[in-house]
């Protein structure tokens, strides 16, 4: 299928290099249209490449496995030009495409493009919120961020350095609350908590597991798993708790129960964090025309195929690992299609 | 391009003109045999039909309905009662409350738990609670229906609540297994008891087992989802008749002895017995690569084009003593991120059950020790390839007690690609307990 879909006017600029830039940057490469891919960080990969295995004695269907290869076929690929540590400047809509002002390291690149992929992904909320509140002078108290890299260090006998007793998982942490400007629900904690858990109690199975939780979300592919979930040892509560501070060496969660507050110190508290919107999303929309929606992602103000910018990711909402690979293919085979149409009209 | 539609859904007609639209000459299969006979030239869709509730899909009805009733009693809807509703029913229940509620009607909403996955769901609340509609979440729930009012028990946990209501509506979603002949005709594989497309991540969206037959719930057909869903199952089959096939398997009609075996081990169903010759043959659009019929064959018929020759006859250092065979899905991206060039012969090969017998043997006669490290449970892409590994696996340990070699010579993992260091720890002790 080579050349017969390569078209010379088409330059595609990716901004973001994560799993939905690369897997954008793929399929066009599968056309054979050109990309350039603008990573902010040293390395390709973004948040995923971080992401650790969910499986216990088998697989939850997690999704990770979707990015496997990626990184290195994209490295591999001759279509697709990779600028680490780079940002853009500036971007100038033309006759014919857009004029792009790129800051590579300490070089500066102009360069014409026709068009525009957002893949700048999100703002990992525990993270930030953990420095903020204070919360991390304590090891005992993990971000999602943090339990991924635990899970992808992981060895056949060892998650975490001493076995744990008692875990908590704090879901809905900076999301569903207007209190932290995140009215939404991140779509994403209550899959990546239950199926951990479960890799948890496959290493420590005498370990107590309670979860605080608003609702679950597990109708479509968690709902058989979380039948599973009803085993002694699991505990699930219905509250946002009022406090989590740290008792001597151990976190300790205030919250309340049946109307009465309690408290409790666990080995290890799992904040699972909200998706929100990147700090960029501001800048992108003054640079692409895209509107920023109430909650701060951004939006499609026109059709994409009229302003030749799209977006692919995290960039637009909360999204799974699943529905960020079918966005950014779909992009990607829309731009693919725009080009065989364009090169019918000429 | 032709495809094919199969199942009874009350939507095929809907879902007929979409693909018409698209460009395709869309054939119609009303039961699974005929589904089964144009499945070797065309993609299949099967159309299932899950069944909503009438008042949440059809406006006509629900207005007669909602007229009827005596002014100012409210309306209750009944979620999670039996089993969990999904997402996208939750649409359409804030849609109807919404509704209700704007002809100056309470609205009670009842659900174990609210869902909020949903695109767009979030705004479709807010404007529910501008009108009106009260959201209880409740653990308990009974109800005793009569002829003209029913009541609706309910208990949160803290505190019990009755409703006594004309219009009580029960928004329980039930699953179409007739799809299932279906699925059964076309030998796809199912899991969990039953489901076509349970979620796994390399079968969405629509995908099944079998490359070129795709399963599609109608019950979404309400939903903004389905249009998605049926725009890149479109792009899909468009794409896979234009792209070179890849590695496949091809058959040496000389020697085929026309067992059956791979047609009953082919996880694609991509083998079937041709009638023409005295030989099996390759349906090349259902074909994966993943050689798990190369290993089957007893007749050594079988081989991969292409990616056979690039891991088969690779060139190997015999002086490292140890001999990896990873799946290139999982074990081999692993070992690329941990393991030191130095110490260990990486093979990649297409799935853990395409390797052979004679394939460990001669790898024993080279090497110290054999690696198999194979995709975890629920994770193959061919679907059970790394079951397939193990029992070779075992078989070769019983072989090699019984001429009494240490078995343990050939070691067995599984693993994912993002849990590196499970094979770098297993590597490393090894090599410790051999010094």
């Amino acid at each position: 299928m080579k050349s017969e879909h390569g078209d010379p006017m088409k330059n595609v600029l990716i901004i973001g290099g994560g799993l939905a830039g690369c897997t954008a940057a793929r399929t066009l490469s599968g056309f054979d249209i050109p990309s350039v891919i603008l990573e902010s960080s040293p390395s390709l990969g973004g948040k995923v490449r971080q992401f650790g295995c969910k499986s216990g004695s088998s697989c939850s269907q997690c999704g990770v496995c979707a990015a496997g290869n990626l990184w290195d076929e994209v490295e591999r690929d001759e279509n697709i030009t990779i600028l680490l540590d780079s940002s853009l400047i500036d971007l100038r809509k033309e006759a014919c495409g857009f004029s792009a002002y790129i800051k590579s390291g300490s070089d500066f690149i102009e360069k014409s493009f026709s068009d525009i992929v957002l893949a700048n992904g999100f703002l990992d909320y525990a993270s930030n919120a953990k420095t903020a509140l204070d919360m991390d002078r304590s090891e005992s108290i993990l971000t999602g961020m943090d339990l991924e890299r635990a899970l992808y260090r992981r060895t056949a006998s060892e998650l975490f350095a001493e076995p744990p007793k008692k875990v908590a998982y704090v879901l809905c942490f900076g999301s569903r609350s207007v209190k932290e400007k995140a009215n939404y629900c991140s779509r994403v904690c209550c899959g990546y908590s239950t199926r951990s858990a479960k890799v948890i109690r496959h290493y420590y199975p005498e370990c107590e597991i309670t979860f605080f939780y608003m609702d679950m979300q597990t109708t479509n592919a968690l709902s058989a798993f979380m039948q599973d979930m009803n085993e002694p040892g699991i505990r699930f509560i219905r509250c946002r708790p009022a406090r989590i501070t740290v008792n001597g060496n151990d976190p300790e969660i205030i919250y309340e129960d049946s109307g009465v507050l309690a408290r409790e110190t666990f080995d290890k508290v799992i904040l699972c964090g909200g998706i929100h919107p990147n700090s960029d999303n501001v800048t992108l929309s003054d640079l692409t025309g895209l509107r920023v929606d109430e909650n701060g992602f951004l939006e499609y103000v026109k059709p994409p195929e009229k302003t030749h910018v799209y977006l692919a990711g995290c960039v637009s909402g909360p999204k799974s690992i699943r529905e960020t690979v079918a966005e950014a293919r779909d992009v990607g085979l829309r731009i693919a299609q725009i080009s065989e149409q364009d090169g019918i009209l000429a | 391009m032709k495809i094919v539609l199969a199942g009874n859904s009350v939507r095929t007609g809907l879902i007929k003109s979409f693909f018409e639209n698209e460009g395709f000459e869309v054939l119609l299969a009303g039961t699974p045999k005929e589904a089964k006979a144009s499945s070797d030239g065309y993609p299949v869709i099967i159309v299932g039909s899950s069944v909503i509730p009438g008042f949440l899909i059809d406006d006509g009805y629900a207005q007669r309905v909602i007229a009827g009733l005596e002014p100012k009693a409210p309306a209750v809807m009944l979620l999670d009662r039996e089993t969990e509703t999904p997402s996208f029913i939750w649409d359409l229940v804030l849609k109807r409350a919404v509704g209700i509620a704007a002809g100056k009607r309470h609205v009670y909403v009842l659900a174990r738990s609210v869902r909020t996955e949903f695109p767009g769901l979030e705004r479709s609340y807010s404007k529910a609670r501008a009108h009106g509609v009260t959201f209880i979440k409740y653990e308990k729930v009974s109800v005793v229906q009569n002829d003209a009012v029913s009541a609706v028990m309910i208990d949160d946990g803290v505190m019990t609540l009755e409703i006594e209501t004309p219009l009580l509506v029960d928004c329980a979603y039930t699953e179409d297994r007739s799809v299932l002949e279906y699925a059964e005709a076309l030998r796809l594989h199912t899991y969990d008891g039953g489901l076509i497309n349970a979620d796994r991540w390399f079968l969405s969206p629509g995908r099944t087992s079998r490359r070129g037959v795709y399963y599609i719930d109608a019950g979404l057909a309400m939903s903004a989802q389905l249009e998605k869903i049926l725009l890149s199952i479109a792009d899909e089959i468009r794409l896979m008749a234009e792209m070179d096939v890849g590695p496949a398997a091809k058959i040496d009609p000389r020697k085929c002895a026309f067992c059956y075996t791979c047609f009953r081990l082919c996880p694609h169903g991509a083998l079937y017995p041709d009638d023409s010759a005295v030989s099996m043959s390759v349906r090349h659009n259902y074909c994966s690569g993943c050689g798990i019929c190369v290993s089957a064959c007893p007749a050594n018929a079988i081989e991969l084009t292409e990616r056979s020759e690039a891991s088969g006859k690779r060139q190997t250092d015999h002086s490292k003593g140890t001999v990896a065979f990873c799946c290139e899905n999982s074990a081999a991206i692993a070992a690329r991120t941990v393991l030191p060039d130095n110490c260990v012969n990486v093979i990649p090969i297409p799935c853990g059950g395409s390797i052979r017998a004679s394939q460990i043997a001669a790898a024993l006669r080279e090497y110290e020790r054999v690696i198999v490290a194979v995709c975890n449970d629920g994770a193959c892409k061919h679907f059970d390839g790394n079951k397939l590994a193990s029992r070779q696996v075992e078989r070769i340990r019983e072989e090699l007690a019984s001429i009494n070699i240490d078995p343990q010579r050939i070691m067995y993992i599984q693993l994912s690609h993002a849990m590196p260091n499970v094979m770098h720890n297993m590597v490393d002790n090894e090599r410790n307990r051999a010094l």
